[in-house]
């Protein structure tokens, strides 16, 4: 095999080593978070998941005496009951994404240990009617996390 | 209504110059070093 | 006055534009709060990371056809800056997301290929000093990055291809962009701005980088 040939094989090789260990890295953190809809289909107590949805409207109750904090997430299938303590980020809300990491309970709630408030794709000016957030994070909902 | 968090916003941008500024000073100070500066 | 020098000045008013249109331009944003600003910064940087990165596999592709060394300085001034570039990009995010998400860090597919694109750079530069060789050096470094530019897509697209904490792209997308138009108008500014820094600074360090061949053969 000539000088470039062997020059070209090897480039090839690692290529296809650096192009898996780059697939595979992502690939990892692929399935970010679930839906509430794949929890509800298999359900199992004392399992830590990422669980990833909207804040349904009329759920979301806070007590800043005590910081205890409950809402419902769903994503338009199925919702979960979530509880946790602590204070959440600015972004978080009602009718807004949330990702939060924790235990599903034998109880038949969601323990979180942490809440992430997901943001859409969408700035506004003030006075912009409908707060940004819901559709984008609807959008992500849908497309399948393969 | 959110809080503003201007300390962050100070924090990213203070970061950038710093970074921006130490990477210029550095090309500065390479081009000083090397002998038969060109006329610039 | 220099190429290098026209393109410091342009860079630096760009900049100061840059700054105004960000800060006082563009609007107090209605979900965020004032702390969307960084995304003046955060943007324009990661946008003219993929520029600078572009540049490189073309140079070393360039230079492995034709054995340039003016194309491998190039790949190498480039290389540098981007991998500037995308570490303020990846600190301004992280600076950001603490108030906003609830975290400084998290590894979704976005933020894990990110991190993954600025490794390999960095390994490009790390590898370039650690060969002695120049000719040696410039060819292996050449083909790291042709196959860094791999993960280019990967970084842009993860967040439609795999759910992700991170939001899709509200500018560099398909159809109109999903912001008013003096966000839009603040972050182009700013985009010039860093592409003209960019600019400014490969010039320089490639004539940097000619001088010490020069001074070294």
């Amino acid at each position: 095999m000539s000088r470039r040939g062997r020059f070209v094989a090897g480039g090839a090789v690692i290529a296809a080593a650096l192009a898996y260990l780059i697939y595979s890295g992502v690939t990892q953190s692929a399935v970010y978070f679930v839906t509430p809809a794949e929890l509800q289909a298999a359900p199992v107590a004392g399992k830590v998941y990422r669980l990833g949805g909207m804040v349904a409207p009329g759920t979301l109750r806070w007590e800043p005496t005590t910081l205890a904090l409950s809402f419902t997430l769903t994503d338009g299938k199925a919702s979960v009951p979530v509880r946790h303590h602590g204070t959440p980020p600015d972004l978080f809300g009602e009718k807004r994404g949330a990702v939060v990491e924790g235990r599903w309970t034998a109880e038949g709630y969601f323990s979180a240990t942490q809440i992430l408030a997901k943001h859409s794709e969408e700035y506004k000016a003030p006075h912009d009617g409908e707060p940004a957030g819901y559709k984008g994070m609807m959008k992500t909902l849908s497309t399948d996390g393969k | 209504m959110t809080a503003d968090h201007w300390g962050y916003v100070l924090a990213a941008y203070g970061i950038a110059a710093l970074a921006l500024g130490a990477y210029w000073r550095r090309l500065v100070r390479l081009d000083r070093r090397l002998p038969g500066r060109r006329p610039r | 006055m220099s190429i290098a020098r026209v393109l410091g000045w342009l860079a630096t008013l760009a900049l100061a534009a840059g700054l105004v249109m960000g800060f006082g331009v563009a609007p107090r944003e209605a979900t965020q709060g004032n702390v969307q600003r960084i995304m003046y910064l955060h943007v324009p940087t990661i946008l003219v990371a993929y520029l600078a990165f572009a540049v490189v596999l073309v140079a070393s592709i360039v230079y492995l056809a034709r054995r340039a060394d003016a194309a491998d300085r190039i790949a190498h001034a480039s290389a540098e800056v981007g991998v500037l570039f995308t570490g303020i990009c990846i600190v301004s995010g992280s600076i950001w997301g603490k108030p906003t998400w609830g975290t400084w860090w998290t590894w979704d597919a976005r933020l894990t290929s990110v991190s993954i694109f600025f490794v390999v750079y960095l390994g490009y530069l790390l590898l370039r000093g650690a060969v002695d060789d120049p000719e040696r050096a410039a060819r292996y470094a050449a083909v790291i990055g042709i196959l860094g530019a791999l993960n280019m897509p990967l970084v842009h697209f993860s967040v439609y291809w795999w759910r992700t904490l991170h939001q899709p792209p509200s500018m560099l997308k398909p159809g109109a962009a999903a912001m008013p138009p003096s966000i839009l108008a603040a972050l182009l500014v700013n985009l010039v701005a860093f592409a003209l820094l960019y600019a400014y600074f490969v010039v320089k360090r490639s004539r940097v980088l000619a001088r010490e061949a020069e001074a070294l053969g």
